[in-house]
């Protein structure tokens, strides 16, 4: 198995849609702002609301592709 | 025998047992319990190469936020895919003819390939690696702290031999529950605790500390019930 096949195997282990996996980063990208501006608490309830938006919108997009 | 210490360390280390546990079992009924074990195995094995080696200074040599970030990150992707998946299946929209045929052959093509025993072994590993990290510092602390390292070890090894009777107690009842369910909540419960450590290693401080986890798994599981709901209600199936 070559590096490049490797790669794309563990990618395809954790990612079926790209689109969510990089939501979730930004997700975590402000959470770690906001914890870092101190708002340590309410970065947890943005954290929740932005990985189920993500959620909702990944499985919605999924909906209407096959509508 | 210092009392105090050993029941804290019993409370403190079961907690972070339960969790492993959780992740041990969810891997294990899905993928099969071989490969999970195996990741238990070698967990157990840098465990104790890390404490072997580094002795107490592994408080000091092992970044343990960076660990939860790296794990949570991990289990967050590995969570969100199982999520996806299931709730699409749930709602008819990511089978063909014979949902439950379909699935099956699905469940059996991952357990016969090397990828679903891959997988069940990473999240096993991932998930002991973690949690006994955890209760490495907390008898490593409890013990200096109180100058009592035999009542916190004593304290964590009953919370383990509790916690093994626990889980092998529930092994076969969880076998019995149809697979797609299972996938659901597991799903679920991977997105909550990589969402709860990577979080926590992003600086979140959670407010009921451990039991924010029950909340998130709670608050998961509705928002995927109510978009199993809304897309059954929509009608579209799998074509």
């Amino acid at each position: 198995m070559t590096f490049k096949q490797w790669i794309r195997k563990v990618y395809g282990l954790f990612v079926e849609d790209p689109a969510l996996a990089a939501m979730s980063m930004v997700t975590l990208a402000i959470v770690f702002l906001l914890s870092h501006m101190g708002l340590t608490r309410s970065a947890g309830l943005v954290l929740f609301v932005l990985i189920a938006a993500s959620i909702m919108w990944s499985v919605l997009r999924a909906y209407q592709i096959k509508k | 025998m210092n009392f105090y210490v050993l029941v804290a360390s019993f409370l403190a280390s079961s907690v972070e047992f339960i969790e492993a546990l959780s992740i041990v079992l969810a891997a294990g009924v899905v993928y099969g319990f071989r490969p999970a074990l195996r990741g238990v195995l070698y967990a157990v094995v840098t465990l104790a190469l890390l404490v072997g080696v580094l002795g107490e200074g592994v408080l000091r040599v092992v970044p343990l936020h960076i660990v939860q970030g790296i794990v949570g990150v991990l289990l967050l992707l590995f969570g969100l895919k199982w999520i996806r998946k299931a709730i699409l299946r749930y709602a008819g929209l990511k089978a063909l003819h014979d949902e439950e045929a379909a699935y099956q052959k699905q469940i059996n093509r991952l357990r016969s390939s090397n990828q679903g025993s891959f997988e069940a072994q990473a999240t096993a590993y991932n998930g002991v690696l973690l949690e006994g990290l955890e209760v490495v510092v907390i008898v490593l602390t409890m013990g200096s702290g109180a100058h009592a390292f035999g009542s916190a070890i004593m304290g964590a090894f009953v919370g383990l031999v509790v916690v093994l009777a626990l889980g092998i107690a529930l092994r076969a009842p969880l076998a019995k529950v149809p697979e797609n369910t299972l996938k659901f909540v597991v799903g679920v419960m991977l997105t909550s605790f990589g969402s709860y450590w990577a979080g926590q290693s992003m600086g979140i401080k959670w407010p009921l500390s451990d039991t924010t986890l029950l909340l998130l798994i709670a608050g998961y599981l509705m928002v995927s019930a109510l978009l199993v709901r809304m897309l059954k209600k929509g009608g579209v199936r799998a074509s």
